[in-house]
C-alpha cells in the first residue's frame, strides 16, 4: 500500500480538516482506505462562491448532505462564507445542525444578501459548546434576552448590524478576546474577564455618542478610532502589556493614565487639553512608537520620555493607519526641564521612520542624540518627500553627525 | 542557566547531541528523559537518521526565536520563520515528507506537526481532481467498477 494510505484514521482525519469540506469529500473516490473518512472530519467549511448563481441548488444541497452526514463526535468547527443567493432559511436549519453537533467555533460571512442582512438562529445565541463567534458583514444580530453563550472565549464582529452589543456581551462570562470593527459604537463596555480587545471605528458618530471601556484584566489592547466622538473613557488596566492606540480625535490626561502599566504603547494621539506632568508614571514601558502623525506630538514625546523611567526602544513613525497626512510641524518644541531618567539609564535604540530634518525635527533629533548617553544605535530613514533629494539628505546627515556619539544610521 | 546536552538515538543508530532547549520542543522526549537515566541516550526507535536529522534542524531554526528577548523585531522574524519554514518543506521529496509528518506526530512537536500537515494538505490534496489525487499520492483505486459507479452515485450531489 501507497505510505499515506496507512497513516492511523486520526493522522488522515486531521489532514482532511485542512481542506474546504468538497475537497475532503471528494477523497472518497480514492480507495476503500479512505470511503469513509470524510464524514469523521470535525471541521466543516464551505464557501458558495465556487458555485455559479446557476446552480446554487447544487452547493445548498451539497451542505445539507454532508452536514447531515457528518459523524465526528464533536463538531469543532462550522465555517460558512455566502453570498448574494444565500436564504435565510438554509443557514438557520445549518446552525441549528451545528449547534445540536455541540459545535466549538462557528464563522459566519455573508458578503452580500438579496434581501438586507441576514438573522441567525437563536440556538446560536444560546449554544452551551461554542468558544469561538466569528460573524462578518451582511448580517443582523437579534440577540434574545435569553442569550447565555457560557463557555464563548473569542468573538470577531465584523461590519454586522449590531442590534445590542451590550446585551450579547452580558451573555458571554468568560469571553477573553473581543474584536469589533463598526461604523459607530456608541457603547459602554464592562467585561471583567477579557484579556484582549480590539476596536476599529469608522464612520461619523452622532452628537453625543462616545464610548466607555471598562475592563479590568486587559492584557492587550488595540484601538484603531477614526471617529469624532463626543466622549471616550477608558479605565485603568492594571496588567496591560501591549496597547496601540490610533485615535483621530483628542484625547485627554485621564484617557492616557489609564495606560501606565503597559510594557509596550503604539501612540497617535492628539490631546485635547495640555499634559500636567505629575501623577504618570509609565514605570513598565520599554517600546514606545509614537506617530508624528497627530497634532502636538511633540510635545506628547517629552511627556512621554520625561514620565517612562525604563524606556528602552524609541520608535517615531510617520506612517499611519487612518488617513490624514503628516504635515504636523514641531513647532516651538520645547525640551523637558531636565535631562530624562531613561536618558541617562536605559534608553539604547531610537529610530525615526520619515524624518523630515525641520527645523524642529533638528532640535528633537540633536536633544536626543546628545543626551541619551546610554544610546547604542539611532536610526533615521528620511521622509518619502526628500527621497530624491540627495542634497537634503546630506544635510540631514551632517547636523546629526556633528552631534553624533552614538552610532548613526542615515538609511 | 548551564547548557545541558541529550543524546538521541535514532533507529539505525545514528547519535545526534544537541541543546537540551532543542530537544524540549518535543513533548515526548521529557517523558523519556524521566523514564531512563538522566544522562543515558535516548533511543527513537521510530525515526531513522535522516528524518531526525531534519527534526533537529528545524527544531535548532525554532529555539532561536523563542529566546529572543521581545524587542521591537519580534514580528519581523515571525516573518522570516514563515518563509524559513516554506523553503524548508519545498526543499523535501514526498516520502520525506510522510516520515517528517509521522515523527512529528510520534515525538509530539505541534508546530512541526501543524507545518507538516498543512503542506500535505495543501499541495497534494486541496484544488486538486480524485485522479490528480491519486497520482499524487500514488493511490491504488482498489473499487471495482461497479462499486466505484455506487460510491460516485451516493455522492452525485458532491460532484456537478
Amino acid at each position: 500500500m501507497d505510505i499515506i494510505s496507512q497513516f492511523s484514521d486520526d493522522l488522515l482525519i486531521r489532514i482532511l480538516s485542512l481542506v474546504p469540506t468538497s475537497h475532503a469529500l471528494a477523497t472518497s473516490r480514492l480507495s476503500k482506505r479512505w470511503q469513509f473518512l470524510w464524514s469523521l472530519v470535525p471541521k466543516l467549511e464551505y464557501d458558495d462562491s465556487s458555485h455559479g448563481d446557476d446552480n446554487y441548488a447544487t452547493f445548498t444541497h451539497f451542505v445539507y448532505r454532508s452536514l447531515m452526514s457528518n459523524k465526528a463526535p464533536v463538531l469543532e468547527s462550522l465555517y460558512l462564507k455566502l453570498g448574494h443567493k444565500c436564504q435565510a432559511v438554509d443557514i438557520g436549519i445549518w446552525i441549528d445542525t451545528a449547534v445540536a453537533h455541540r459545535v466549538r467555533a462557528l464563522t459566519v460571512d455573508i458578503l452580500s444578501s438579496e434581501k438586507g442582512p441576514i438573522s441567525l438562529p437563536s440556538s446560536m445565541y444560546t449554544c452551551e459548546t461554542l468558544e469561538t463567534l466569528i460573524l462578518w458583514n451582511c448580517i443582523r444580530l437579534d440577540v434574545p434576552f435569553s442569550v447565555r453563550l457560557p463557555s464563548l472565549k473569542i468573538m470577531e464582529l465584523k461590519d454586522v448590524d449590531i442590534g445590542s452589543l451590550q446585551r450579547l456581551l452580558s451573555g458571554c462570562p468568560k469571553l477573553e478576546t473581543l474584536a469589533v470593527k463598526q461604523d459607530n459604537l456608541d457603547v459602554a463596555l464592562a467585561l471583567p474577564s477579557l484579556l484582549r480587545l480590539k476596536m476599529t471605528n469608522e464612520g461619523i458618530a452622532p452628537k453625543g455618542s462616545g464610548f466607555v471601556i471598562d475592563a479590568p484584566s486587559l492584557v492587550r489592547l488595540c484601538i484603531k478610532d477614526d471617529v469624532l466622538y463626543d466622549f471616550h473613557r477608558i479605565e485603568y488596566m492594571p496588567q496591560l502589556e501591549q496597547a496601540y492606540v490610533d485615535m483621530t480625535c483628542g484625547a485627554n490626561h485621564k484617557f492616557l493614565k489609564a495606560f501606565t502599566c503597559v510594557r509596550t504603547l503604539h501612540l497617535c494621539l492628539s490631546f485635547s487639553e495640555v499634559l500636567s506632568p505629575c501623577g504618570m508614571i509609565f514605570h513598565n514601558l520599554v517600546l514606545l512608537e509614537l506617530s508624528t502623525c497627530a497634532q502636538g506630538w511633540w510635545n506628547l514625546l517629552t511627556h512621554m520620555l520625561q514620565n517612562s523611567p525604563k524606556l528602552k526602544y524609541l520608535i517615531l513613525t510617520d506612517e499611519h493607519e487612518l488617513d490624514f497626512p503628516s504635515i504636523e510641524t514641531p513647532d516651538c518644541w520645547k525640551p523637558p526641564i531636565s535631562v530624562p531618567n531613561c536618558f541617562s539609564y536605559s534608553l539604547e535604540d531610537f529610530e525615526w521612520d520619515g524624518y523630515n530634518g525641520r527645523r524642529g525635527d533638528r532640535e528633537i533629533a540633536t536633544y536626543l542624540v546628545a543626551h541619551a548617553t546610554r544610546l547604542k544605535t539611532a536610526v533615521f530613514s528620511p521622509a518619502d518627500s526628500t527621497r530624491d533629494d540627495v542634497g537634503e539628505r546630506y544635510r540631514m546627515l551632517q547636523d546629526l553627525a556633528s552631534v553624533a556619539t552614538p552610532q548613526i544610521f542615515f538609511e | 542557566m548551564s547548557k545541558k546536552n541529550i543524546v538521541l538515538k535514532s533507529s539505525n543508530g545514528i547519535i545526534f547531541e544537541v541543546e537540551e532547549a532543542v530537544a524540549l520542543q518535543s513533548e515526548t522526549i521529557p517523558y523519556m528523559i524521566e523514564d531512563d537515566c538522566a544522562n543515558d541516550t535516548i533511543p527513537l526507535a521510530n525515526v531513522t537518521g535522516d528524518i531526525l536529522a531534519l527534526v533537529i534542524e528545524y527544531c535548532k531554526k525554532h529555539v532561536v526565536v523563542a529566546d529572543g528577548d521581545g524587542g521591537g523585531s519580534s514580528s519581523s522574524s515571525q516573518e522570516d520563520l514563515k518563509n524559513w519554514d516554506a523553503q524548508f518543506m519545498n526543499d523535501l521529496d514526498q516520502s520525506k515528507i510522510f516520515n517528517l509528518l509521522l515523527a512529528a506526530d510520534f515525538l509530539n512537536i505541534k508546530t512541526l506537526f501543524d507545518l507538516t500537515c498543512q503542506f500535505v494538505a495543501d499541495t497534494m490534496i486541496k484544488g486538486k481532481s480524485v485522479e490528480e489525487v491519486r497520482r499524487t499520492l500514488n493511490i491504488e483505486k482498489d473499487y471495482t467498477s461497479e462499486e466505484e459507479a455506487k460510491a460516485r452515485q451516493e455522492n452525485e450531489w458532491a460532484f456537478k
